[in-house]
């Protein structure tokens, strides 16, 4: 079975490897590829869509310059996700806030028309309400951590890589918010 | 996975994310001009020497510096009196006309010059580092120098108000495009000897690096017919 990862060119490698010789368009492909993720990443962390258009923008040309240090081979996503998430704390820090998440506009009052996904019907309307409280009102790391693994759709081990924290750590902090978030969905 | 993950995971759906700009632009843009600025400090550092040694140098020069252009890295000094100069050839100052293989010999390196229509030139003049010879557009006499791209200390650019400088694209590469008013262009022989300058006022000057060279052509030429004979010889 073959799995592929959203938004990842399947020719990452000869991309990154482009790109560390100098290649813009290759670079080019790879920002295209990854500015999604790398803006929702920095928006969790800088709290607002101005600061985190600069961080992840920030990002992307810091890595530009970093590429001669980046290890052939080596995962390029967390390693991206490491540098704009670094702006994004230097951008949050000066800012003095925090995301506070809300739900969509259409996903707010779902129509009751459409057929409710297997996914979303494990979540009524009053719960899911509760539950996005919930995952507000966790502690910083905690709340970032479940953001990342859950909203942004990062593995454990990337989650680590761009908060630049030990695989451990991502486990315990997701843990004890999971704790936390079991009281909401109870 | 969890019920609980389930839920978070499909809350993740449907959370509010502000759409996502068009950073893959922004972000282009921006290593573009850096690339373009990595060039002009190349070619500051080879030809136009930011320094202040040549400057302290010129008494005149040194008390009627006005600013500088800043290109990139690279800066142009403008003065409102321009350093004693006179009217001289434009080989004067460079020593002894020699065979390509001697000045090759003399400034350390193998010149890059390509193949003219016509006979190729038969002087060349050789500093360390630098070499010079006349080439022609027509019946206008042009000089080309090449200087080894670590020679930053080999010549410098002081220009009067009323010089034009412009930055080009030669093919490819980056440079200058200096034109109009007077600009006077020294020669310094050694790094320990900042003493013995040979200063004289400047034709149109275009300035370019490729290939870890700094390329200068000189003479009464246009913009345009520079630029072509640039691409003629570095591509």
């Amino acid at each position: 079975m073959t799995l592929t990862v959203e938004g990842r060119p399947l020719d990452e490698s000869q991309l990154v490897e482009r790109a560390r010789r100098g290649d813009h368009e290759a670079y080019s492909e790879l920002v295209h590829a990854y500015q999604g993720i790398a803006f929702r990443t920095a928006y969790l962390i800088a709290g607002g869509a101005t600061e985190a258009e600069d961080a992840a923008q920030e990002g992307f040309v810091k890595a530009w310059r970093a590429l001669g240090r980046f290890r052939p081979g080596a995962p390029f996503k967390p390693w991206l996700l490491r540098i704009v998430a670094n702006e994004a704390h230097n951008r949050r820090r000066s800012a003095g806030r925090r995301a506070r998440l809300a739900f969509r506009a259409a996903a707010a009052e779902p129509s009751g028309d459409a057929a409710p996904s297997p996914e979303a019907s494990v979540l009524d309307s009053e719960r899911r309400t509760e539950l996005l409280a919930a995952v507000n009102g966790l502690p910083e790391d905690q709340r970032l951590v479940v953001a990342l693994r859950y909203f942004a759709g990062l593995s454990e081990d990337e989650v680590a890589e761009t908060l630049g924290i030990a695989p451990g750590t991502v486990k315990s902090r997701t843990s004890r918010a999971l704790e936390r978030l079991r009281e909401a969905y109870d | 996975m969890t019920e609980l993950e389930q839920a978070l995971v499909a809350l993740g759906r449907e959370v509010e994310f502000p759409p996502t700009p068009d950073l893959a632009g922004a972000v282009r843009a921006r290593i573009d001009r850096r690339a373009r600025a990595r060039r002009w400090l190349v070619l500051a550092l080879a030809v136009l020497v930011v320094g202040i040694g040549i400057a302290m140098a010129v008494p005149d020069a040194r008390s009627a510096i006005l600013r500088f252009f800043h290109v990139g890295s690279v800066k142009v000094e403008r003065v409102d009196t321009l350093p004693a100069a006179r009217e001289a050839p434009l080989t004067a100052g460079l020593g002894t006309p020699r065979t390509r293989a001697e000045a090759e010999r003399r400034a350390g390196f193998r010149m890059i010059l390509p193949k003219f229509k016509g006979a190729p030139p038969s002087r060349y003049y050789a500093l360390n580092g630098l070499i010079a010879t006349v080439i022609r557009s027509g019946s206008t006499p042009l000089l080309l120098t090449e200087l080894r791209g670590d020679q930053a200390w080999l010549g410098k650019k002081i220009v009067d108000p009323q010089t034009k400088v412009e930055g080009v694209s030669v093919g490819s590469h980056g440079g200058l495009f200096l034109s109009g008013g007077r600009h006077v262009l020294m020669y310094q022989i050694s790094p320990s000897d900042v003493g013995q300058l040979f200063p004289r006022f400047a034709g149109n000057v275009l300035l370019w690096t490729a290939r870890d060279r700094t390329f200068r052509l000189e003479g009464e030429v246009s913009r345009d017919e520079a630029l072509r004979l640039g691409r003629l010889i570095t591509g």
